[in-house]
């Protein structure tokens, strides 16, 4: 199963290193070695064994998950859909949220140093990515000034996480603007699923100390909670010529959850945290508080409303940056009405966001024009499911329509076509439209941004960026293509492939107004620019994954994702950017491996392809996990094993941000269950 | 750093593709061939169905519940069956106090009787609902698998920790069948409600 694994694919071999892969056979030979061995001996699990005599304990360790447990609903979707679940992020030895999406097929996840991500999907990958929509139990997590999402203080306690739910492709039809190239949702879990104490410890080469604890218990008879809290601190990366980065940082978080279950059709939570990030050897901070509330009323026909309001409040203070503080207030009510067995089921929903962000200069390359901006945002959408044949063809159509202070209305419909060609196999194709409006900064007149100085006519000046009242909406129109097929309980695959047109694309755009002498250097000049719609392109590819589980304890999980980018119009090294700024090729495979009841071993190797200037890279991880008793695991974790370090992004990111390179590093976790 | 030449989608990697689509196609079509005869329930229902003839075991029943009867300890499904023949295989040939265990579908109140555990799969819960006149008070261990069946009061409710079954025990609903559990059950549940007085 190793031998489709497409890793020639990658058109150039100069960049391809060669001793990287004579360093990944040992691990394939692991790989193989352990399949060998389970062969050769059947373990106490094997299939034709009779469950019935095993003890409670033994049966409470066996391991249930097969191809063939996918979600009904998941398969039958017309979309690009992917979950990763709690097992998933946990065999994964991901440290952190972002860091678990690089399990996810066609994501572009790359680290710009110890602290700062680059993450997107289908393209425009960037540290200021904006056309994604990230999702923690329902709360966007987008930062409204630049319309992405800063992950350092976007964090998760990994072992309380039910799933995260990752959409390729437009989902702006139900999720709204910036639901453009796709929506992640992080979904943890109820406080009745988290009862009892947990307490988590690692040490590690770049992450010194990871820990978390957790407790949750019982209020009442149908009240439940869990209190909890995590800390993480990260060393300084190395440089590309191997000197300390400076980007030494540490993040810490408490929350707690409420569930509650008042009677047997209405569910409410009740969650909070707050999370707090000292960045950069301190001298940057972060943090990131939070409040919600979910109300969900089911009727036994298997409608149900639900209503959400949450409250979010950032705040970063960076001195290579800006001082900011934002405040979120939204509310949101949806409802699924499903007829009993009638064969269409509606939903529609309505929702409000109220934004507020304040700034002041802490650098002169960012000045602070007018720090002040309150926004407001008005939506409603409506989806009709029709079953056009019973399981066999089912039809989506929905649109979202969105008011917003700086474009007005917008229009976000879809069109998704399901066909069950047998109960095993799903065809599907989509057709929609999505659309970024403006981020404040893109819009207002808020900031101005100084970017890398050039020469016009001998004198020196710095392009210095604002934003335009002109600036439009960005479109993107989008045909999607899908096929799922469960060939057995053991074998599964899942391929997508897209077209994106995208118009209207917001870039910074020359204005010809040269001022000299007011550069922040003397003797600079200062060359004007504003964000103006001035570039239209094309995005398409796609992404397969396939899951082979020869038997229980042992499963293969391929991925493999193509993209190519052509833009039209803009300046040069914009459109240079957007083209090759993700990677062309992605491949990874992962492999699970209980050989033993209370051992496991898991392996992933990836390849990502180059981006503007950094090389392609291949690297391993690897964890090895023993769980002497139910309470109890403990694991060994490597990650980026092939190389001592490597980039992962382009060092033409401004001034504002250090780039660093990621290390090779280990870290052993103990966990406690009680 | 190297100025990257201007990347093109070339033949090769089409070639490449090709080829290992078709391999891709290939092996999962000879897997899809050789494991179709398999056994119909998924490994998580044949861990649930050893679970319930476990659970046979780790319950007390009533001193009078079997009377002078030597009839079998009958595991009752209710409405449709997840498990295929893998309950029958996994208690066939077993004894639990010297009886014989037994496994059977219900469809209707009147095929109660005789039922000591009934199992409530996904999608039938709102049956427990139908069947409380019938329920209370019966020495029946009543077994569930989703949320909203142990919202309902069921007395075990399985749930999946991540890829492994586990169970939560309602005391309240196992006393109010006059049913004792053992403490190792107990121990080993995910969660333990305790019985509440101002339940029935």
């Amino acid at each position: 199963m190793i031998s489709f694994f497409p890793f020639p694919c990658h058109p150039r071999p100069p960049f391809w290193p060669t001793v990287a892969t004579a360093r990944w056979i040992p691990i394939v030979l692991v790989g193989l070695l352990a399949a060998a061995a389970h062969g050769a001996s059947p373990s106490p699990g094997a299939d034709k064994e009779n469950l019935g005599d095993l003890s409670l304990e033994q049966l409470m360790n066996e391991s249930v998950t097969s191809v063939s447990k996918k979600e009904q609903r998941l398969f039958d979707t017309a979309a690009a859909v992917s979950v990763l679940t709690n097992d998933d992020l946990r065999r994964s030895g991901a440290t952190s949220f972002a860091e678990s999406l690089r399990l996810v097929p066609g994501m572009d996840v790359g680290l710009i140093n110890a602290s700062q991500w680059a993450i997107s999907v289908r393209g425009f990958q960037g540290p200021y990515a904006n056309k994604l929509l990230v999702l923690i139990d329902g709360r966007a997590v987008y930062d409204p000034s630049f319309a992405g999402v800063y992950w350092d203080i976007q964090q998760a306690m990994l072992e309380d996480v039910d799933r995260i739910e990752v959409i390729r492709g437009p989902g702006a039809t139900v999720w709204g603007a910036n639901a453009v190239n796709g929506v992640i949702n992080l979904v943890s879990k109820s406080a009745r699923d988290t009862q009892g104490g947990l307490v988590s410890g690692s040490a590690g080469s770049i992450h010194p100390i990871d820990a978390g604890v957790r407790y949750g218990g019982r209020a009442g008879d149908h009240t439940y909670f869990r209190i909890f809290s995590s800390y993480q601190s990260t060393d300084d990366f190395p440089t590309a010529a191997g000197g300390q980065g400076g980007d030494r940082w540490s993040v810490w978080q408490v929350g707690t959850r409420i569930d509650s279950y008042p009677s047997e059709s209405v569910h409410w939570t009740a969650q909070g945290g707050l999370t707090e990030a000292d960045l950069d050897h301190d001298k940057s901070e972060a943090y990131n508080a939070n409040a919600l509330l979910r109300w969900t009323q089911t009727s036994g026909a298997g409608s149900s409303t639900e209503a959400q309001a949450y409250y979010n409040r950032s705040f970063r203070d960076e001195p290579t940056r800006a001082h900011s503080e934002t405040d979120i207030f939204d509310l949101t009510l949806q409802h699924i009405s499903a007829p009993g067995a009638a064969r269409q089921e509606f939903i529609w929903g309505v929702g409000a966001r109220f934004e507020t962000t304040r700034l002041e200069q802490t650098t002169p390359f960012i000045a602070i024009l007018d720090g002040k901006l309150s926004t407001s945002l008005f939506s409603a959408f409506l989806q009709d499911e029709i079953k056009l044949v019973p399981d066999r063809l089912l039809l989506t159509l929905g649109s979202k329509v969105e008011h917003n202070d700086f474009t007005g209305f917008e229009l976000q419909p879809s069109v998704r076509l399901a066909f069950k060609a047998t109960p095993k196999q799903t065809l599907w194709a989509a057709v929609s439209r999505a659309v970024r409006t403006p981020d404040d900064a893109e819009h207002e007149q808020l900031l101005a941004i100084t970017l890398t100085p050039i020469v016009i006519g001998g004198g020196l000046y710095f392009p210095t960026l604002t934003g335009s009242s002109q600036t439009r909406a960005e479109v993107l129109q989008a045909y999607e293509i899908g096929y799922r097929a469960q060939a057995s309980q053991r074998v599964s695959v899942d391929v997508a492939l897209f077209y994106n047109e995208y118009r209207d694309l917001i870039a910074g755009e020359f204005t010809g107004n040269l001022t000299p002498g007011t550069g922040p250097f003397p003797g600079t000049g200062r060359a004007e620019q504003v964000f103006a719609n001035s570039m239209s392109g094309t995005g398409y590819g796609g992404e397969v994954s396939l899951t082979f589980a020869p038997t229980e304890e042992l499963r293969f999980t391929a991925i493999y994702s193509s993209l190519l980018m052509r833009i039209h119009g803009g300046v040069a090294t914009t459109v240079d950017t957007l083209e090759r700024g993700s990677p062309r090729n992605q491949a990874g495979l992962r492999v699970n491996y209980d050989f033993t009841r209370r051992a496991a071993l898991d392996g992933a190797i990836r390849y990502v392809g180059a981006v503007l200037g950094v090389p392609s890279y291949t690297t391993a991880d690897i964890r090895l996990s023993y769980r002497p008793s139910l309470q109890l695991e403990f694991a060994l974790v490597g990650q980026n094993l092939l190389d001592p370090q490597h980039a992962e992004q382009p060092a033409a990111l401004g001034p504002t941000l250090s780039l660093t390179e990621v290390p090779r590093s280990v870290y052993a976790k103990a966990t406690w269950k009680f | 750093m190297p100025i990257l030449p201007k990347l093109s989608w070339d033949r090769p990697c089409i070639a490449h593709a090709r080829i290992i689509g078709t391999c891709a196609a290939a092996l999962i079509w000879a897997v899809a061939s050789t494991s179709g005869a398999e056994s119909t329930a998924t490994k998580e229902y044949r861990v649930k169905a050893a679970f319930l003839y476990n659970f046979t075991k780790f319950v007390e029943f009533p001193p009078d519940h079997f009377g002078a009867s030597s009839r079998p300890i009958t595991i009752g499904i209710m409405g449709h069956d997840p498990f295929g023949a893998e309950l029958q295989k996994t208690i066939l040939g077993r004894k639990v106090d010297g009886r014989d265990v037994a496994a059977r579908v219900v469809t209707s109140p009147a095929e109660l009787a005789d039922v000591d555990v009934l199992f409530f799969p996904a999608g039938e819960e709102r049956r427990f609902d139908e069947l409380r006149p019938q329920l209370s008070g019966a020495a029946i261990l009543t077994v569930g698998e989703s949320s909203s069946f142990a919202a309902h009061g069921g007395a075990i409710t399985f749930l999946l920790e991540g890829d492994k079954v586990r169970f939560s025990i309602d005391l309240g609903a196992s006393a109010a069948a006059r049913l004792k559990l053992s403490a190792q059950l107990l121990k080993l549940a995910t969660s333990v409600r305790a019985a509440s007085a101002t339940r029935p």
